[in-house]
């Protein structure tokens, strides 16, 4: 499909890594392997920021974690997965729509806290492997970006050293 | 019309053609032009020039798209390359995709390959240990394959002019099965690791935990600068191609040493496609090759002819090199070639934990990966219901504790801060396994390659011996572990194939009895005289040590008999 035809079928490259189609509340991300509706990447980039929020130091929606997430998926994992991922995200939601009697991405960083403190408790279909995935994917996206392997804990390209023993100071 | 072809005929005749560019062809290839010899140097793949060709070599883990992970596509089209631990996005240009380079698995066989200049060279483990006559007397004192044609003091020379060479860091530690080298200075052991050696070397007689040895510049001599290199730098990151040449590789190494020479010519994207043999005089004249790109035939003819084409390949070609006087394959008059594939056995590992040196830690990376155990199986005299034993790699780090459960600020500082929790060992078994008639490689009468070449039917397999070596390394390793005060151990079936050990030996072994080996004591066909067979497929027996240094030390010592045999005009 080239540009003309993708712009009359409503359809917008981004990048070249998905497409949106449709508009308003009901608009579609397509990526190259599963689609998702633009609210649910929404709820996807504020659950990223409750696992790694901003403080002191970027969180991540300043690092664009929600889309490293979903680029692994895309590329990194099997079909079954992706569909659990995404059956998973859409069953995570109305439960925390029920539990929080409004929308996840609606309530506050401390609200959203609280319920991802307590999914250990939480046994619904492919929820838990939706949450494992995207919390997977949230830390990895963290410890291997740049910024944190450049600010907060740089990674040494020579380290030019082996210890086998070194002392800690008590 | 003559006139044209001796034309040709001469401009692509050398006094020397070595078949294959990785650790084994590259020092045939030095040897020979170092001494005035115009050595032509073949390679199946692409160049891949020290520095100029490794992308990847100084990239951060986040300039990765997929952070070193492959893809899922990648994985489901090359499942075989994918079972390769070394296989990840900073590394995989370096590899053959399953797809490219098709091969018929009459038994499961991952076959790791390497087409490019300096071949697996780039990507080996760099884990470097001699042989002693434990190893060469394996053979006939166990009453399996045939008896090696050499002893330790054959290769003892030959072990230390490579090493110099290379640079191989180790500790002169005394141990008759694992004699010592010329060593740089060791990598040292971390403080459970010296726990460990210290533990066994008290509680288990002859039995020896040490440094592991290694292919890398603990401090580089003045053969190295010469060479270009300098120290190792600890990066870690050697699969890549090192900018440094803190390790060795074809690329880094012999190949720019062999260039220098003014001697070489490196012929790329040339598949061998046989040897070529000419009844009248008895000898191989060259060999034929397909062009990878262009697949146009070419021959090129020399008076010696090196075969180092990987071991699987070297057979393949051996077998393919069929005449009248050889209709089975160069050499095979006992129709053993292809026959007695070995190689090692890596599937269990046993893992611990260790509560004790709470207030130590290791920095750094170790390019020696940790420690080494010889083997003490079965070594002075049969002592348990198996043949040979096996020998280990150990390594230890403090595990880095993170809250799993935590979320949002509490997961951020335990990710930035995480706590040092105990320390963590890791060990793997490495196997002799026994060659046998059984296990072998043939030609596929009807399927092959896009270049013509039949392709290799594998048929290798592990057996009783093997799995009864596994279950001794289990008990073994555990009791010293439990002895060190080692807790949780756990004994983990590798569920790896055979291949994938990447240490395939045989096929074209050596031997004193030309009814019984393909090769001689100095590597000869003994049928064809002028070809030698320099790579793993000459090994007789495996050992238990990583091959690579004596493949090295093999074909530099046969072809100084080689330049020998040419001066005296017998080759």
């Amino acid at each position: 499909m080239n540009r003309r035809d993708a712009l009359k079928n409503g359809l917008l490259l981004l990048g070249g890594v998905f497409v949106i189609s449709g508009c308003g509340e009901d608009q579609t991300v397509h990526y190259n392997n599963f689609k998702l509706k633009a609210t649910e990447v929404v709820f996807l980039k504020v659950l990223a920021e409750t696992i790694i929020p901003q403080t002191d130091t970027l969180g991540s929606e300043k690092l664009g974690l929600h889309e490293f997430v979903l680029k692994m998926l895309d590329d990194c994992h099997s079909p079954t997965e992706q569909a659990q991922f995404c059956d998973g995200l859409s069953r995570f939601r109305k439960w925390a729509q029920e539990r929080l009697e409004k929308a996840f991405e609606n309530t506050s960083l401390k609200e959203r806290t609280h319920v991802l403190q307590s999914m250990g408790e939480v046994d619904i279909e492919n929820v838990d492997l939706f949450y494992k995935i995207t919390k997977k994917r949230v830390i990895q996206g963290y410890l291997k970006s740049k910024y944190v392997m450049t600010d907060l804990v740089p990674y040494q390209l020579v380290p030019d050293r082996y210890v086998g023993d070194v002392a800690l100071s008590s | 019309m003559s006139f044209n072809i001796n034309k040709v005929k001469s401009a692509n005749t050398y006094d020397v053609i070595v078949v294959g560019s990785g650790a084994s062809g590259s020092w045939a290839a030095k040897e020979f032009s170092e001494q005035g010899l115009r050595t032509l140097l073949l390679e199946r793949g692409r160049d891949v020039e020290h520095i100029k060709d490794y992308p990847t070599t100084n990239m951060y883990p986040y300039e990765f798209e997929h952070r070193l992970e492959m893809p899922y596509e990648d994985k489901v089209t090359n499942p075989i390359v994918n079972r390769c631990y070394a296989y990840k996005e900073d590394s995989q240009h370096f590899f053959v995709k399953d797809q490219e380079h098709p091969y018929i698995q009459v038994k499961d066989f991952d076959w790791i390959r390497g087409y490019q200049v300096g071949g697996k060279s780039l990507l080996w483990a760099r884990q470097v240990q001699r042989w002693s006559d434990f190893d060469f007397e394996g053979p006939a004192r166990d009453g399996f394959a045939v008896d090696w044609p050499i002893r330790y003091t054959d290769i003892a020379p030959w072990y230390s002019y490579v090493e110099r060479f290379i640079g191989v860091s180790g500790n002169q530690d005394n141990i008759p099965e694992l004699p010592d080298g010329e060593f740089l200075p060791p990598f040292p052991l971390g403080r459970v690791e010296q726990h460990l050696k210290e533990t066994v070397a008290n509680h288990f007689p002859g039995r020896h935990v040490i440094s592991a040895r290694c292919a890398h510049l603990s401090k580089a001599q003045p053969i190295h600068f010469k060479q270009g290199r300098t120290d190792c730098v600890n990066r870690l990151l050697c699969q890549r191609g090192c900018p440094f040449g803190g390790y060795y590789s074809a690329n880094a190494v012999t190949i720019p040493w062999a260039k220098k020479t003014g001697n070489l010519t490196l012929r790329t994207h040339a598949v061998v496609h046989s040897v070529l043999y000419e009844e009248t005089t008895k000898k191989a004249v060259g060999v034929k090759v397909i062009d990878a790109n262009s697949k146009e035939e070419i021959d090129y003819f020399a008076r010696v002819i090196f075969l180092n084409a990987s071991t699987l390949n070297t057979n393949l070609i051996l077998l393919n090199s069929k005449s009248n006087r050889f209709p089975e394959g160069l050499g095979n008059d006992n129709q053993l070639l292809g026959k007695y594939v070995a190689f090692h056995n890596y599937t269990a590992l046993v893992m611990a934990e260790y509560e004790g040196f709470q207030n130590y830690k290791t920095t750094g990376r170790n390019p020696a990966a940790g420690a080494y155990m010889p083997r003490f199986r079965n070594l002075h005299k049969q002592d348990t219901d198996f043949l040979r034993g096996w020998s280990a790699g150990i390594s230890t780090q403090r595990k880095e504790l993170i809250d799993p459960e935590a979320v949002g600020i509490d997961l951020k500082n335990s990710l930035l801060n995480p706590r040092l929790g105990p320390w963590s060992i890791f060990s793997y078994m490495m196997g002799e396994t026994l060659p046998k008639e059984s296990n072998l490689v043939t030609l596929d009468n009807l399927q092959t390659d896009s270049w013509g070449i039949p392709l290799l039917r594998i048929d290798v397999d592990y057996d009783d011996n093997d799995r009864k070596m596994r279950d001794d390394y289990f008990q073994e390793m555990g009791d010293m572990f439990d002895k060190a005060g080692f807790t949780n151990i756990k004994k983990v079936p590798d569920k790896r194939r055979p291949g994938n050990d990447i240490h395939e030996m045989g096929g074209a072994r050596m031997g004193v009895d030309p009814r019984t080996s393909i090769v001689n004591k100095w590597n000869q066909i003994h049928s064809c005289k002028n070809v030698f067979v320099t790579d793993g497929a000459c090994m007789t027996s495996t050992s238990t040590q990583n091959p690579t240094l004596t493949f090295m030390a093999l074909t530099a010592r046969a072809a100084n008999y080689a330049l020998g045999e040419m001066k005296k005009r017998n080759l």
